[in-house]
């Protein structure tokens, strides 16, 4: 490694090529073919942290018993005008038995005193030995769960989790925070928030396409659990999986049935089972209804937002939404460390929501 | 005070600083400030998705255009000015929708009642709920009379009886002198509660100016070293490559004392050397920065003479270009006194900082645009390396570097592969742009946002601005009869006159090489 950054220093014109290392960030690629997509995917993003990057490859199937370790310093510019920024990458392959050991050969190529975040793509064997090994050299755990196979039990399990006081990044969690953003907005102002409590129904519009119906699953049951767990909504009837036709979930506050809807429109493939609009009915008591909508337009980067109350307020405005990369989302979830309680308690809501138990330590 | 929005989604939420719907009325809506600042600003906080739902901006001036003529003017302005330029047409026509025009004379109570029925009307309309800012982007001598005449319209009102609130930002300068600032504060305080009053001090909106309270009370470190018994000086620089761009009026009225010293840098100064406040909140802060600020001892008669000293660029060399001097520029006098550069020697008399000089130097035309605080600590002993070249044991500086390339650096010595005991001086360096490569927010972005949701930390307060006039006073008084130097005394393209020099050498100190 010093050998590779004396380099790096010979190397670049620019006096002041910086080694930042605020975090490490280990990455279970699994197999080699999705180790280098990965690379790839966080090479063409400019980055916004100094890390040392560890990606582990299990190569369980060649015999013998080794590892194979690759390092490499890279370098981009993470503004104009400004010195570059560095980091080092290491590729760890566990061959044979060592596949399932792999902890035991990152623990001494972790930067000391930095936080450590395992990143695992798609959806974690919870429960498994190895995940359980990577997990005890973790700080914070980094998922998506809008890959999961199987998101009510995926959730739960995350749920477990956050009960046992891991810190859990959820990439989908922050996919959704331009909207969770836009829809507090509504209710922003002493004058708005009687409509918060006051919500009837919530339909929520997905675009249509491959594995559609189960990465909006998760999103259904987050948004959901996210609003039902600010509201105090308990489920009434339970969410396991959507098909891609509409589905209704009915919670109750106090005596009044919400019904959270779903729906999928065809916006293109790149938009499967992404979110393309959200509408929120009201009638608090004593008030005039009002429906507040937040619908992306056409050109995808942009929604428009829109309040109506009936014979009262109408507004609408553009706000941008830009559908974010999977490397930016991970750029702005290494930002965040230790423990979202508001995501943590979401996620309890949501697995409720998914009709599955959530184990609470005695 | 902070006013919190009980909004159930809100709960939980991380980015916790959301306003509530209002309508800000920009009295001065054509001029430069409202131009290149403001309105870019405003857009850049639409973009990030900062401004509340039916936010409405109402620019009141005497020019005589309708809502569509401002709008076109504001979108050009915006063009120019943003960071997110070019404009995202569907974001800009939905912002512009929410803004407005009223032609108006300042003097005309008529005015101020045609404001109010505009208003009331937006409010129905916008859902703002009476909730109005009213900034004064005029020059300074409007001031009273914009706040007597929204007072006597029933422009202000207090949310204590039920009403939206009512909030009042304004530009420096906060007047010439002490009792021109003691006169404005009365009388803005005749109309608006203390609370009510947002002072800008664009400085405090900046980034790094925040870290000054960051870095020094969330690090262990350096906090119990940060007194007289470690720190030998502090040095306050703020230069500027710039003469006075077209504000030879402005400029003519003000110098270098007034324009940056009295504001800009005793904020600094401020930042640097005050007690760590019991809580973050406006008060709190203020607090401690007003006792740091009653502790910096008067300079009076001689030791005006003795610890500050003043200078005037002439022609000379700027990045490669020839540049005028002074007396050259647009809307100056050919014999003009006026500074733009000073130099001072400020004592703090407390307990922590007794007997550690704080020297403060800024200037226009200097060889490039640069603002830092460092602190230069005392010397080891160095009864190790008694042998050495001297001059190789340098004391350890940390430098806290404002703008540009935004940062911290501590400089520390390290011995020199080899044999021998060399000793050479190495820096750490703390790049903001490295560390952390999200966009950094422009000051008033920070501040409008700020006054929106009702948080006066990084506003000055009355008292503040009237012992930073107390200090800077008897300086001016001193100058007022005593003949003025010979100027210009510094050439453009260097870092002031011999005198600045002479300041700190005879101190046995040098200024910073920067
Ligand atoms: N510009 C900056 O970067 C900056 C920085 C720090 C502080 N400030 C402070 O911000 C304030 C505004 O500065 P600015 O540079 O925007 O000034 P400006 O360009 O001169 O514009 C001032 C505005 O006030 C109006 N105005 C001027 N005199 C008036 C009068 N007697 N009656 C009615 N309206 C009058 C002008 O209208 P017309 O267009 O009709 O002339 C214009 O709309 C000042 O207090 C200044 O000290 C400005």
């Amino acid at each position: 490694m010093v050998d590779l950054w004396k380099e790096v220093t010979a190397e670049t014109a620019l006096p002041g090529a910086v080694r930042t290392s605020i975090l490490n960030l280990v990455i279970y690629a699994g197999s080699a073919e999705r180790a280098e997509r990965l690379k790839k995917e966080l090479a063409g993003q400019p980055r916004r942290h100094g890390s040392r990057t560890i990606l582990l490859i299990a190569d369980r199937d060649r015999p013998g018993s080794s590892v194979d370790a690759a390092s490499s310093v890279r370098c981009s510019a993470s503004q104009p005008d400004s010195p570059p920024l560095c980091y080092e990458e290491i590729t760890i392959t566990g061959v044979g038995k060592v596949a399932d050991h792999l902890a035991s050969v990152v623990v001494p190529l972790l930067v000391a005193e930095l936080p450590t975040f395992l990143w695992w793509p798609g959806q974690p064997p919870f429960g498994h030995r190895l995940f359980n090994q990577m997990l005890g050299v973790a700080d914070q755990l980094l998922i998506d769960s809008s890959h999961f196979d199987s998101p009510g039990d995926g959730l739960a399990h995350l749920a477990r989790l956050c009960r046992a006081r891991q810190g859990v990044n959820d990439l989908n969690w922050g996919r959704l925070a331009p909207w969770r953003e836009v829809i507090a907005q509504f209710f922003d102002g002493a004058a708005w928030q009687p409509y918060a409590y006051g919500l009837r129904s919530l339909h929520l519009i997905f675009g249509s396409g491959t594995n559609s119906a189960r990465r909006a699953t998760a999103t259904t049951l987050l948004l959901a659990g996210w609003i039902g767990s600010r509201l105090g909504w308990t489920p009434e009837t339970t969410l396991d999986s959507l098909v891609s036709g509409a589905s209704t979930l009915t919670v109750e506050r106090g005596d009044r049935a919400i019904d959270v809807t779903t729906e999928f429109q065809d916006a293109g493939e790149k938009m499967a089972g992404l979110l393309i609009g959200v509408e929120l009915v009201s009638q608090p008591k004593g008030l005039a209804p009002a429906r507040f909508a937040v619908k992306r337009l056409e050109d995808m980067e942009h929604a428009c937002s829109t309040m109506n109350v009936h014979d009262g307020v109408q507004l609408q405005r553009v706000v941008p939404l830009h559908i974010e990369t999977d490397a930016e989302l991970l750029s702005q979830e290494l930002e965040q460390s230790g423990h979202d309680t508001l995501y943590e308690s979401v996620v309890g809501v949501a697995s409720q929501l998914a009709g599955r138990e959530v184990w609470v330590p005695s | 005070m902070v006013t919190t929005v009980q909004n159930p989604l809100r709960e939980g939420m991380t980015v916790q600083r959301t306003p509530e719907p209002s309508i800000m009325v920009i009295m001065g809506a054509t001029g430069d400030l409202t131009h290149r600042k403001l309105m870019p600003s405003l857009y850049n906080l639409a973009v990030e998705h900062l401004l509340p739902n039916g936010f409405s901006v109402v620019g009141f001036s005497r020019q005589d255009k309708d809502h569509e003529d401002w709008r076109s003017d504001m979108r050009q302005a915006v063009d120019k000015y943003s960071r997110y330029a070019p404009v995202q047409p569907s974001v800009w026509d939905s912002f512009a929708q929410g803004l407005f025009f009223k032609q108006a004379d300042f003097a005309d109570e008529n005015c101020y009642l045609q404001l109010k029925e505009m208003l009331d009307k937006l409010d129905k309309e916008r859902g703002t709920n009476g909730n109005r800012i009213f900034y004064l982007a005029t020059p300074p001598t409007v001031f009273p009379l914009i706040a007597e005449m929204l007072g006597k319209a029933g422009l202000v009102t207090d949310q204590a009886f039920g009403h939206g609130w009512t909030r009042l930002v304004i530009e420096k300068p906060f007047g010439r002198d002490l009792e021109s600032a003691q006169k404005l504060n009365r009388e803005l305080l005749s109309v608006f509660h203390e609370d009510q009053i947002y002072r800008i001090d664009h400085y405090l909106g900046k980034e790094t100016v925040q870290n000054i309270l960051v870095f020094r009370f969330a690090n262990g470190l350096f906090e119990p070293i940060w007194n007289r018994n470690y720190i030998d000086n502090v040095q306050i620089t703020a230069a500027e490559d710039i003469g006075i761009d077209r504000r030879g009026g402005y400029y003519e009225t003000a110098g270098a004392l007034r324009d940056m010293v009295q504001s800009h840098m005793l904020q600094l100064l401020t930042l640097t050397a005050m007690e760590a406040p019991v809580a973050l909140d406006p008060n709190a802060v203020r607090d401690e920065k007003v006792k740091a600020l009653r502790a910096v001892r008067r300079l009076r008669g001689q030791h005006v003479l003795q610890d500050v000293v003043r200078g005037q660029y002439g022609p000379g060399w700027v990045g490669g270009q020839h540049v005028e001097g002074y007396r050259a520029e647009e809307g100056v006098a050919p014999d003009s006194a006026t500074e733009t550069y000073v130099a001072l020697k400020l004592e703090i008399d407390n307990w922590r900082w007794a007997g550690t000089p704080f020297y403060l130097r800024t200037g226009k035309r200097m060889p490039k645009r640069l603002t830092e605080i460092a602190i230069t600590f005392k010397q080891a002993p160095l009864a190790l390396f008694k042998d050495l070249d001297p001059d190789s044991m340098t004391p350890n500086v940390l430098a806290m570097r404002i703008q540009p390339n935004e940062g911290i650096s501590l400089k520390i010595v390290a011995k020199v592969p080899g044999q021998g005991y060399d000793i050479q001086p190495v820096y750490m360096d703390f790049l903001y742009g490295s560390s952390f490569a999200r966009q950094v927010p422009e000051a008033y972005e920070r501040l409008l946002l700020d006054v929106m949701i009702g948080d006066s930390t990084l506003f000055t307060r009355r008292d503040e601005v009237e012992q930073a006039w107390e200090i800077v006073t008897p300086i001016l008084d001193e100058w007022s009869h005593t003949p003025a130097p010979d100027f210009p005394n510094y050439a453009a393209g260097t870092w002031g006159p011999d005198c600045g020099q002479e300041l700190i050498e005879r101190d046995g100190r040098t200024w910073r090489v920067v």
